[in-house]
């Protein structure tokens, strides 16, 4: 049928559709802040969107990673700053010992000596989350225990290595654990202790004492002070690390940042331009409807009475 | 006298023709608003006239025609083929749509995130029992939604292929109505009303298949599918229906055929309409997701490529450091019998448990396998196309809104296209209620002038016959 305004009212419905479609589109994307709800509000930044979200979810992990692993080096760290006070406790103890004493200043003296060995093979055996931080691999277990039967003074309840690789997010390597064995027990090629070996160190100045050995007491210092600057050397490649760690977390929230300004260009709304539009369609969507009520719905036969 | 009497014949006989013009002017009116109805016109024809010779003229009403233009019409049925076909294919893509979240908080991307989450963690403290279990968590959740996906797109696909059946009845009701119009053109039955009937039939028909017709000489038309299978000829109906196709030796899902009459398969050549664009979303859309006898899918490809993955790198390596430690086991399984059921069959393996993963690699890094886990995360993969599982993922995503958000613009252009084509149609050949009106003025004025001289006629008359009597 041809009525003054029938072909007109078809398109004028049309029109009206996507005025309303529009509006729905404009109207839920400032509700929502976001403009793509859905894959084919944007299917060019769909990929983008995921890859950045999962790029987010990544470094935060990474960041919480991090930060438990800066918690372990600072209970390391502490470990090692205790081990160094042990041994300059010791390094004092032996300066005594190399000077005659009395039987009754010797034995305390030994007493103090062993406290401080027995001390060392417990901060060899730190524990952080209720794993063996000096352990390497075998962080279910401690590496030493006090043995006075070895030459040492500890037994090496096990060989671990360590090969656990802490990364930051782009995989770079920021440290890898040491173990027990090369903070407090190094070794020559040919297995007998290193300079700088703690356990060594303690038990040459625990024998010096027992065997009231002035002499022994004077090489144990020399021992004792190479044990604790190597100790320090130790301490400071944890330094290394937490700086390493902490300018990963740096990176990683620098990162976290621009892949949510990233995400917030490919995602968000514009919720200025978008307000900006619903004012524009709805004041088109409410012309359209003043003209429709206004189109004239007569023809000739209104006229024909 | 004679001249006196036939013209009072021709005034009666104007009487009769303006009565039968006023009849059709009705008709024109009481059907302006009814489906495929073609504005008809009575043909006024004047009568020889020469006084001389006696002929007394008049006017006379020779057939009604149709202004009906059948290009018109034709170039409509194909606008609203294009139509149907959109609309149909953006209904399916939209359904499809709906089910990939890329809002990041749930769904498979933030599962894909959160696994590799759980591999990060993991690989700082891979002795960790809680991590561990957290793996097999996150991969449990990941699993789950993958399966929840495809089952979903397979309900999509069962609805897809009902639609199908229902579209097919449409048809076949249709052509039935068609056929019954032609036995009665046949006959010589048929009037004004079944050729709007025939028309309305053919346009709704358009909506739903793609057809081509042909008018035949005993004004019988015949509707065959644009790929040469006839629907009707004469008053013959040849339905067609719907049903599925296995896949030879396979249990990939089945892909939506049409068969005629006979059996034969006639799918390629539903092109059009709705149900063209149904079987694109059956056939073609769907597939290269959950996959047919064809193609293994790319919902399928993601969740096998992924498993075998994870599964390549934990069966590489020990479930820990010291000597003698038991390999890894796989973290995930599926039908590999069949490779388009790998989304629908994903699941963690039911025997493992969080001693069972093997965080050392094969040279025997305490973390080695589970840094290679959390770097899946970001690292190009050759068998998933050298793209990162999430942007595998995310490609599958864009290519289901490309569909989506392609057949929504086509359906918006479309329907603007149809209006159009139906304005014009309608101008040649619809109702317009002023022109009835004022033909309906002219001819009331015409039988009024024709009755009057009817009355003059007879008033002569009456003094032709009292002058005789006298």
């Amino acid at each position: 049928m041809i009525l003054p305004v029938n072909g007109v009212t078809q398109s004028y419905l049309d029109s009206l559709d996507r005025i309303q479609s529009t509006l729905d589109s404009v109207t839920q994307q400032v509700s929502s802040g976001t403009r793509v709800s859905q894959p084919s509000d944007d299917p060019s930044a769909v990929p983008g969107i995921l890859e950045t979200l999962s790029q987010i979810a990544q470094d935060t992990q990474t960041k919480s990673n991090l930060n438990e692993v800066n918690s372990e080096l600072g209970a390391g760290d502490a470990a090692l700053q205790s081990a160094s006070t042990a041994l300059e406790q010791a390094i004092s103890l032996a300066s005594e010992a190399a000077s005659p004493q009395t039987a009754s200043q010797n034995a305390d003296l030994l007493q103090q000596a062993q406290a401080i060995q027995q001390q060392l093979v417990d901060l060899s055996g730190t524990t952080f989350n209720g794993q063996y931080i000096f352990s390497g691999d075998l962080d279910d277990q401690p590496l030493y225990a006090l043995d006075a039967s070895q030459p040492e003074g500890v037994t090496q309840l096990a060989n671990a290595t360590s090969t656990r690789t802490i990364t930051d997010g782009a995989g770079a390597t920021l440290w890898v654990p040491p173990t027990a064995q090369e903070i407090f027990d190094p070794k020559n090629a040919d297995g007998s202790a290193a300079s700088g070996n703690a356990f060594a160190a303690i038990n040459s100045l625990v024998q010096a004492l027992q065997n009231n050995d002035q002499a022994g007491a004077t090489t144990a210092v020399n021992s004792l002070k190479a044990a604790d600057d190597y100790m320090n050397q130790q301490l400071g490649l944890y330094g290394i690390a937490e700086n390493r760690v902490a300018d990963a977390l740096t990176g990683l929230s620098s990162s976290v940042a621009n892949a949510n300004q990233t995400l917030s260009n490919l995602r968000d709304a514009d919720v200025a331009g978008d307000a900006v539009e619903l004012t524009q369609v709805q004041t088109q969507q409410q012309a359209a409807l003043s003209v429709g009520s206004k189109l004239s719905q007569l023809n000739l036969f209104s006229y024909l009475a | 006298m004679a001249t006196l009497l036939s013209t009072l014949a021709t005034a009666g006989q104007a009487l009769d023709v303006y009565q039968q013009a006023l009849n059709v002017v009705q008709n024109n009116i009481t059907n302006s608003t009814t489906p495929g109805f073609a504005t008809q016109t009575l043909n006024l024809v004047a009568e020889p006239f020469d006084s001389a010779t006696g002929l007394a003229g008049g006017v006379a009403a020779k057939g009604v025609t149709s202004a009906r233009d059948e290009y018109a019409e034709e170039e409509v049925r194909q606008q609203a083929q294009s139509l149907g076909y959109f609309q149909a294919q953006a209904q399916g893509t939209s359904s499809i749509d709906n089910l990939f979240d890329v809002t990041g908080n749930s769904g498979i991307p933030a599962d894909l995130s959160a696994l590799f989450q759980s591999f990060s963690a993991w690989s700082v403290s891979p002795s960790s029992a809680t991590a561990r279990q957290s793996v097999i968590s996150s991969a449990g959740a990941l699993a789950g939604d993958v399966q929840s996906l495809a089952n979903s797109l397979a309900g999509v696909s069962g609805n897809v292929q009902g639609q199908i059946g229902s579209t097919v009845s449409q048809i076949n009701q249709l052509t039935a109505t068609i056929q019954q119009i032609n036995a009665q053109t046949s006959q010589g039955v048929s009037g004004p009303s079944s050729d709007a009937l025939l028309t309305s039939s053919l346009q709704q028909l358009s909506t739903l298949v793609n057809i081509d017709t042909v008018s035949q000489a005993d004004g019988t038309v015949s509707v065959l599918l644009q790929g040469g299978s006839p629907l009707v000829v004469g008053d013959t109906q040849y339905a067609i229906s719907s049903g599925l196709a296995d896949a030879a030796g396979s249990s990939a899902p089945p892909s939506s055929q049409i068969l005629d009459s006979q059996g034969h398969d006639i799918t390629s050549q539903i092109q059009g309409g709705a149900l063209g664009g149904l079987l694109n979303v059956s056939n073609s859309i769907l597939p290269s997701l959950i996959g047919n006898g064809q193609q293994v899918g790319s919902l399928n490809q993601f969740a096998q490529t992924f498993a075998d993955a994870v599964n390549g790198i934990l069966e590489s390596g020990t479930t820990g450091p010291q000597s003698g430690a038991a390999k890894g086991a796989a973290l995930f399984v599926y039908d590999s019998s069949d490779p388009t059921s790998a989304a629908s069959t994903l699941a963690v393996n039911p025997n493992i448990t969080p001693d069972d993963l093997a965080p050392v690699d094969a040279s025997g890094n305490a973390n080695g396998n589970a840094n290679q886990l959390a770097a899946l995360a970001s690292t190009p993969v050759a068998s998933a196309g050298n793209q990162s599982f999430t942007d595998f993922f995310g490609q599958i995503a864009a290519a289901v809104g490309q569909a989506s958000a392609t057949a929504q613009e086509n359906q918006q252009a479309q329907q603007q296209v149809l209006t159009q084509t139906e304005t014009l149609r309608d101008q040649s050949s619809g109702v317009s209620l002023d022109d009835q009106a004022s033909l309906l003025l002219q001819y009331q004025r015409s039988y009024e002038a024709a009755a009057q001289l009817l009355t003059t006629l007879n008033t002569m008359m009456d003094s032709l016959f009292e002058d005789m009597l006298t």
